[in-house]
């Protein structure tokens, strides 16, 4: 089973439980997930720990976490000034970006 | 958007001069006299920051933070206490409570504005 | 608050504070270990001494700081709280007092000798000597810099976001700094499971390039320094091989004095101790009252439109003049209202008058070896702010006769079956437009026949003359008595009641005496609610209007042109048996008119003492709102202010107890010449 979960338009350090458990959910349904992050605009760093500890859980579990769209606007900014599009990985070129960094 | 900022402190003068500083620097200010003052108001409104006295009647700083840092809507907040040289068992148990950063009594407007834009990056 | 000088408001507060630091040392006094009241002074002396240095108190903020370090041991407990040392820390309040209103200067002898006795005071009572030197302030790891830059890698305290440290303006803050590479870490990031979604885990390696100083770095992490891990190595050659630094603990820094380049309206850090302002100037209003005060300035702005619109005339005449008829109503009422409203802004309750008078009665009681209880009943009861001010001085004078010459020594009251503490109680309360203030105590009262004998040497009575008791007592209103056989150093310093008298009267009051020998005083001070206002009689003299006021005014007679011939030089005229000197307000004003056919007499009084005063035209009763003389005319004491009335004009109001006094001169003038 996939499927596709639309993030709300704000994650941050105040809404992290918040997202933490539905995703913590959707990993107890066992689910492959798709992180719609189409409607997010305000974002912080926790939003971005969630996300890496997420990929980890399923990771863990032999389970797929994608991201729906490649990443843009605020999610892509915070990436680039936190420091996490330097020395950027292949995997994680692949899940933020879908393999190709955006100009 | 213009940063709000919440200010807790009972001396009058305190406040004022706080406030005068503030706005002058493009703040948006409010004030509360002590610390249940200090929680209705970020009860009632979410602030960019809220900078407090500790010894304070009614309910302390300390006090004020920890009831804070309860509030998962308050979670991430900066919260800068005031405090004087000889404090520093005082400075770690804020820090403990919950604060993120502090200034020291004396100050001028300047430092205040300096630590402002420090935790509030604008 | 209206006014928008934080230096002001911190007088006014730091007025406040020497109180309640007062207050809380003189209850302390009776209750050494009461551990509430040991935290409430070093609170007061802790705030004061850090918005001290706040608005440029610089020698009051370095006292206070003194003390503060004394009182502290105290507060836990290496030192006990001693009477010596109580006595000691009210003098350091005084200093405190002396250093907030003054500019500081001649003081630091005072200061010094003080900071020396309490220090006796502490070590006299504690263990081991303290040093009551400022912990030193620590200073920041050695300012190194390298010129190649730095390489760090630091990862916050977990909780560190949560509570407000946002590690993305960390970031931001190292790249202000230099060039820099920063590389996010999330290999300790746990799994979702695991994960406190609050909590950072996040690290970072960094390269910062450029003439970066250490200090500088420290700057950035100063918030979270404490439980952070940071390694920091400088980038470069030369010292590539010297071994990370690892910080665990690193001793806090201040945040740094240095202002970048921020302009700001500036709060005047130093100009405080300079200005000459007078302290206690402001009132604290409550917030509500200012909102009822906005909404009666509301309905006058309607009001005021609605007049507006009726003089842009439309409309018959006959609905113009009904709708005029009923705004002039409506603004009836509004001045009414507001005026109301206006006075109870200016009100204050006599708690903040009785309350200094405790410190007084502490130190009566230390210099005179009497046990002095004072209670106090109605402080709640409100009186014009002003009259608390001018009811301060004439109220530490009664409270001295009380506890000098009322109170026995507590061997005498032992010896005439009383208890050893004296009593003194003052007590306030509301009488209708009055307020009635009284001051009680349980002495030996008043000494009729030392009265009686000084009241004939003096020659106010004649040896052996009957005289009522309570005529008797009026006796030690008359200036220049005093029956202190010994004249201690407390009371009798020529300060009489003759003074307070005059004092109470100038406020339209009235002082009322009695005594009940080996039972105690009374003594009963009644004031009007408030100075703004006053009832009075408008006259005119000459050309000009004058307002009497009307309390004082006993009864007006005709002053017949054969009747003023007559009198001419003497000045007195026959009111029921007793001659009662009179004034030409006409002459003592230097009208340069010729006196109306029809002069009236307004006799006035302050206590038994009368005195006429002729006018021209009595014009009949007015309210009146009372505006303070101009600086200028602060001094000419025949005029206690001026009003303006209905139609533009400008009357002086006249000082009923100065005129009086005026009169009684007069007439012992003429006494004297037979």
């Amino acid at each position: 089973m996939r499927q596709v979960v639309t993030v709300s338009n704000t994650v941050t350090v105040r809404s992290a439980h918040l997202f933490s458990e539905n995703l913590l959910d959707l990993f107890s349904a066992e689910q492959d997930v798709d992180l719609d992050l189409s409607e997010l605009v305000e974002v912080d760093l926790a939003f971005v720990e969630i996300v890496y500890s997420a990929r980890e859980q399923w990771a863990r579990a032999g389970r797929d976490l994608r991201l729906a769209q490649p990443a843009e606007g605020a999610v892509a900014a915070l990436l680039g000034r936190a420091g996490f599009l330097t020395n950027l990985t292949p995997r994680d070129l692949e899940f933020w970006f879908h393999g190709e960094l955006p100009q | 958007m213009t940063a709000s900022i919440l200010t807790v402190d009972d001396s009058p003068s305190l406040r004022m001069a706080i406030r005068i500083a503030l706005t002058g620097a493009g703040y948006d200010v409010t004030e509360a006299g002590d610390g249940v003052e200090g929680l209705a108001a970020a009860a009632a409104k979410r602030f960019d920051l809220i900078i407090t006295d500790l010894n304070m009647p009614n309910m302390d700083g300390l006090t004020m933070i920890r009831e804070l840092r309860q509030a998962p809507e308050q979670a991430g907040v900066p919260i800068i206490f005031l405090t004087t040289e000889s404090d520093d068992a005082m400075k770690q148990q804020a820090k403990a409570a919950g604060a993120t950063g502090w200034l020291v009594k004396p100050f001028v407007p300047e430092q205040l504005i300096k630590v402002s834009r420090k935790v509030l990056g604008r | 608050m209206s006014t928008q000088d934080p230096v002001a408001a911190f007088r006014v507060e730091a007025g406040e504070l020497l109180d309640q630091i007062e207050h809380g040392l003189l209850d302390l006094g009776h209750r050494l270990d009461d551990r509430a009241l040991i935290d409430e002074v070093f609170r007061g002396l802790h705030t004061l001494k850090g918005s001290g240095a706040m608005f440029g108190f610089d020698a009051l903020a370095e006292f206070t700081h003194h003390c503060e370090t004394a009182f502290d041991r105290v507060r836990k407990g290496l030192a006990p709280a001693t009477q010596e040392l109580v006595a000691v820390i009210l003098s350091a309040r005084d200093h405190m007092r002396a250093l907030l209103e003054g500019d500081g200067t001649g003081l630091e002898a005072t200061g010094a000798a003080i900071l020396e006795q309490l220090q006796a005071a502490i070590d006299g009572c504690a263990g081991e000597a303290s040093g009551s030197s400022a912990s030193p302030v620590p200073t920041s790891p050695a300012g190194q810099a390298a010129r190649g830059g730095w390489r760090l890698f630091f990862r916050l305290p977990a909780d560190a976001m949560a509570n407000g440290t946002n590690p993305l303006m960390l970031l931001d803050e190292l790249r202000e700094l230099g060039d820099c590479r920063i590389v996010a870490r999330t290999d300790t990031v746990p799994p979702l499971a695991d994960l406190v979604p609050t909590e950072c885990h996040i690290g970072w390696d960094v390269e910062l390039r450029g003439d970066i100083s250490r200090d500088d770095i420290d700057d950035v992490f100063i918030f979270v320094m404490d439980d952070m891990e940071l390694t920091i190595e400088p980038l470069g050659d030369a010292i590539a091989q010297a071994p990370p630094e690892t910080i665990e603990e690193v001793p806090v820094v201040e945040v740094p004095a240095t202002a970048q380049d921020v302009s700001v309206n500036r709060v005047p850090a130093n100009a405080g101790a300079k200005t000459n302002a007078t302290p206690g100037e402001s009132v604290r209003v409550p917030a509500e009252r200012l909102d009822e005060l906005m909404d009666r300035v509301g309905e006058l702005v309607i009001v005021q439109s609605r007049l507006s619109q009726l003089a842009s005339g439309h409309g018959s005449a006959v609905g113009n003049e009904l709708a005029l008829r009923s705004i002039s109503e409506e603004i009836e009422r509004l001045a009414g209202e507001l005026r109301d409203t206006m006075m109870v802004l200016r009100m204050v309750p006599v708690a903040s008058l009785f309350s200094r008078f405790r410190r007084l009665v502490h130190d009566l009681a230390r210099e005179t070896g009497k046990t002095i209880e004072l209670s106090t009943e109605g402080e709640t009861t409100e009186v014009d702010k002003t009259m608390i001010e001018r009811l301060a001085d004439p109220m530490v004078h009664l409270i001295r006769n009380a506890c000098d010459h009322g109170l026995e020594t507590p061997e005498d009251r032992l010896a005439t079956g009383k208890a050893a503490a004296g009593q003194v109680h003052l007590s306030a309360h509301q009488a209708g437009g009055e307020v009635l203030i009284t001051i009680r105590d349980d002495g030996r009262g008043i000494d009729r026949a030392r009265v009686r004998a000084k009241a004939e040497s003096q020659g106010l009575i004649q040896p052996g003359q009957q005289v009522s008791d309570h005529d008797l007592l009026q006796m030690i209103f008359h200036p220049g008595f005093s029956t202190a056989a010994q004249v201690t150093n407390l009371s009798g310093r020529g300060v009489g009641m003759d003074v307070v008298k005059r004092t109470i009267e100038s406020l339209r009051g009235a002082i009322d005496i009695t005594s009940v020998p080996g039972e105690g005083s009374t003594v009963v001070l009644r004031i009007p609610l408030t100075l703004a206002i006053i009832d009075g009689l408008l006259v005119r003299v000459g050309e000009g209007r004058y307002v009497i006021p009307l309390g004082a005014v006993e009864e007006c007679l005709e002053l017949s042109l054969e009747e003023d011939l007559r009198s001419r030089g003497r000045s007195f005229i026959t009111l029921r048996d007793r001659l009662v000197p009179f004034l030409r307000l006409r002459e003592i004003f230097d009208t340069g008119t010729r006196p109306d056919p029809h002069q009236k007499i307004v006799v006035i009084a302050t206590g038994s003492e009368r005195v006429g005063l002729v006018v021209d035209q009595i014009i009949g009763s007015h309210q009146t709102v009372i505006k303070s003389m101009s600086p200028l005319h602060r001094d000419v004491a025949t005029f206690a202010g001026a009003t303006i009335l209905g139609d533009g004009g400008v009357a002086l109001i006249l000082d009923v107890a100065q005129l009086v006094m005026l009169g009684q001169n007069q007439e012992e003038r003429l006494r004297a010449a037979g």
